[in-house]
């Protein structure tokens, strides 16, 4: 499934002209419950961080990076049922971690500070995948639909 | 990650050890280096125990400590005193294909980066390979 095309309410504005990433920007209008819940305070948090927050010189995290983030995780929620919440984790690099995880298996998403740039990695029980800005995300779906039915 | 500070120890360190994106062959398989893992990546179970995340080891050039040089663990987490300390073998990141080199700093003679690409199931092992030091 191309990413390109896809509504986008939250769009990659300039990291300054960004400053709250709310459910009312979700792209996706039927996003569930935890995202607004959950996940956006999760998500909002990290912008808080300042620098040298890993206390090895890291960069404030992006802000750009964590709308993109929630932009993806909407497209997501509404391709893979019972997804829920991801766990969240800041980069060295100022971008974002998304992980969901089912014993082995798991499937992550980093986002990276520059603008709209991203990658996913993920496990099946066939083996492991890992692919920068893909071009296609439905391996990616597919990994995370066999990682939701083992919960 | 960080400039590196040098000193003539160090120099004649990097004599041997070669170009400054190789390996430095000087630090023995069996050397043990120490990082800072700050509050944002490990979770606290209730039982007490905490679970450092994986996101700790992605850094194409991750910074950690040289033990044998920073000799206490609390020296590595310094004023950080929210942050818990993993170690793991120099050894354990060879065997993945990461270099190890000393980079001192000026208030750090330790410091040293690991270098080399960290995919997702690299990270993981590493993960699952540190061991806690000083848990937060």
């Amino acid at each position: 499934m191309p990413l390109d095309g896809r509504s986008s309410a939250i769009t990659s504005a300039p990291d300054e002209a960004c400053q709250t990433v709310g459910p009312s920007e979700l792209s996706n209008p039927r996003a569930p419950e935890w995202m607004g819940a959950l996940l956006i305070p999760r998500l909002t948090r990290l912008t808080q961080l300042g620098s040298n927050w890993d206390t090895y010189g890291a960069p404030p995290i992006s802000r750009g990076a964590v709308a993109f983030a929630a932009e993806l995780v909407g497209i997501l929620a509404d391709q893979v049922a019972d997804l829920g919440v991801p766990n969240v984790a800041p980069m060295s690099s100022g971008g974002v971690e998304l992980e969901w995880s089912a014993g082995e298996l798991y499937a992550s998403l980093e986002i990276n500070p520059a603008k709209r740039s991203w990658g996913v990695a993920y496990s099946t029980p066939a083996g492991e995948g890992e692919e920068l800005d893909p071009a296609d995300i439905q391996p990616f779906i597919t990994a995370l639909r066999e990682l939701v039915s083992r919960r | 990650m960080v400039s590196s500070g040098g000193d003539e120890a160090s120099a004649s360190d990097a004599d041997h050890a070669g170009a400054p994106d190789e390996d430095d062959l000087t630090i023995p398989g069996d050397a043990v280096l120490w990082r800072r893992v700050p509050p944002h990546w490990y979770t606290r179970h209730p039982d007490g125990t905490c679970e450092v995340w994986s996101a700790a080891f992605s850094d194409h050039e991750l910074s950690a400590d040289l033990a044998s040089i920073a000799g206490s663990p609390e020296i590595t987490r310094g004023a950080y005193v929210d942050c818990g300390v993993v170690e793991i073998q120099v050894a354990v990141l060879r065997a993945e294909g990461q270099r190890v080199r000393r980079d001192p700093l000026p208030d750090n003679e330790a410091h040293v980066l690991v270098l080399g690409h960290k995919g997702k199931s690299l990270r993981r092992r590493l993960r699952d390979r540190a061991r806690w030091v000083i848990q937060p």
